[in-house]
């Protein structure tokens, strides 16, 4: 027999426990993404337990430049069975246009003798931009295979709701950044004016609103004075890994302390959160999107 | 407080430090797979494939099960 299994969630852990967390749900576009394969394996369900599967997903209080969910598709097949097959899974829109593919034809050999089976898996993630989900509607994942152990085509319906506007603001806009009320505030290099309501500190002196900085101590974060004379202190940061996703960074990045204190809105990868170098010489990131390595919230 | 002043700078000089660029859409680098003995319960074999060139590496695989003894023996 052989079969298909689509899991939409908001995010992963490994059984239910804290290693290798990750959550796209309201979290910046393409942040990088931890080893997640190293769990254990369970037939129709794969490597990891998913935070909040769905269907139907409310996109109330989002911005433009955050993720959504991820979509994970696995291929099952028993023995026996001999060959190689081709795997394909896309995401597509509300007037069922290809949006983009995921797996496009990845071959994988079989070689399985009766009494054994075997699984592959693949994941693509899906945020909100004009380019990807801008308009409430039905959407879909859609998977197939061929060759050995051919698989018909299996759509499942993603309901959006609630889609914020995606427009975009002029280009002269992009990497401003300022302190509005007690926020900060930034124009990411997707154009987007996104929002960082920070945690609250001590009273430092209303005349110095507006100030900015990272902190030298332990964390590194980033630090601003709100128009009411407090401190706020970003409410996350990571230092820059190495992504298991494309699109993502491919390592930490040492810049040298004498670039500390640089900042700068992305345009490397994701291009909604602001990187900077901190005083230890390394590169950190910071944004309006929810921390990534916790459960969606 | 420790603090150290930002100094904003531009896409241009982000670039001259860091060095990098885009790397296409957003999914898994590799595609992940296993094969289990239904009789054992157990996986006797974690492989994955780059996304990319289609190359299969194995990450883990038992010689001792029967299906990788049969076939070390010639059975196709």
């Amino acid at each position: 027999m052989s079969y298909m299994y689509h899991k939409v969630c908001k995010g992963i852990d490994q059984d239910g426990g804290s290693n290798n967390i990750f959550s796209w749900w309201k979290t910046n576009f393409n942040m990088p993404v931890p080893e997640i394969w190293d769990g254990n394996w369970v037939e129709g369900r794969g490597p990891f337990t998913y935070n909040e599967l769905g269907t139907s997903f409310s996109l109330s209080g989002f911005s433009p430049g955050w993720e959504l969910v991820a979509f994970f598709c696995g291929w099952h097949w028993d023995g026996p069975l001999y060959g190689t097959a081709y795997m394909y899974s896309q995401w597509r829109d509300e007037n069922n246009n290809l949006m983009f593919t995921c797996a496009n034809g990845s071959p994988v050999s079989l070689n399985l003798d009766s009494g054994y089976w075997q699984e592959y898996m693949y994941g693509c993630n899906q945020g909100v931009a004009s380019w990807e989900v801008d308009v409430a509607g039905n959407y879909r994942v859609r998977s197939w295979s061929t060759g050995t152990g051919a698989m018909g085509q299996q759509d499942t319906t993603i309901t959006f709701s609630n889609v914020p506007s995606t427009s975009q603001l002029s280009t002269s806009k992009k990497g401003y950044i300022w302190v509005e009320g007690n926020n900060l505030c930034f124009v990411n290099a997707n154009r987007w004016k996104h929002t960082m309501v920070g945690n609250q500190e001590s009273y430092v002196d209303t005349a110095k609103k507006g100030y900015m900085w990272i902190d030298s101590g332990i964390g590194y974060t980033l630090k601003w004075i709100g128009n009411d004379g407090y401190r706020y202190r970003c409410k996350w940061n990571i230092k820059q890994f190495a992504s298991t996703w494309s699109n993502g960074p491919t390592g930490e990045t040492f810049a040298g302390t004498s670039k500390k204190g640089y900042i700068w809105v992305d345009d490397e990868f994701g291009w909604t959160h602001l990187g900077y170098i901190a005083s230890d010489g390394y590169k950190y990131l910071t944004g309006s999107g929810n921390y990534p390595y916790q459960a969606p919230y | 407080m420790e603090e150290t002043p930002v100094k904003i700078i531009t896409k241009e000089e982000m670039e001259k430090i860091l060095g990098e660029g885009d790397l296409g859409k957003s999914g898994t680098l590799f595609g992940y797979g296993v094969i289990g003995n239904k009789k054992t319960g157990k996986i006797i074999e974690k492989f994955k494939v780059n996304r990319m060139t289609g190359e299969k590496t194995i990450l883990f695989r038992d010689l001792n099960d029967e299906m990788f003894k049969k076939k070390k023996g010639g059975k196709k």
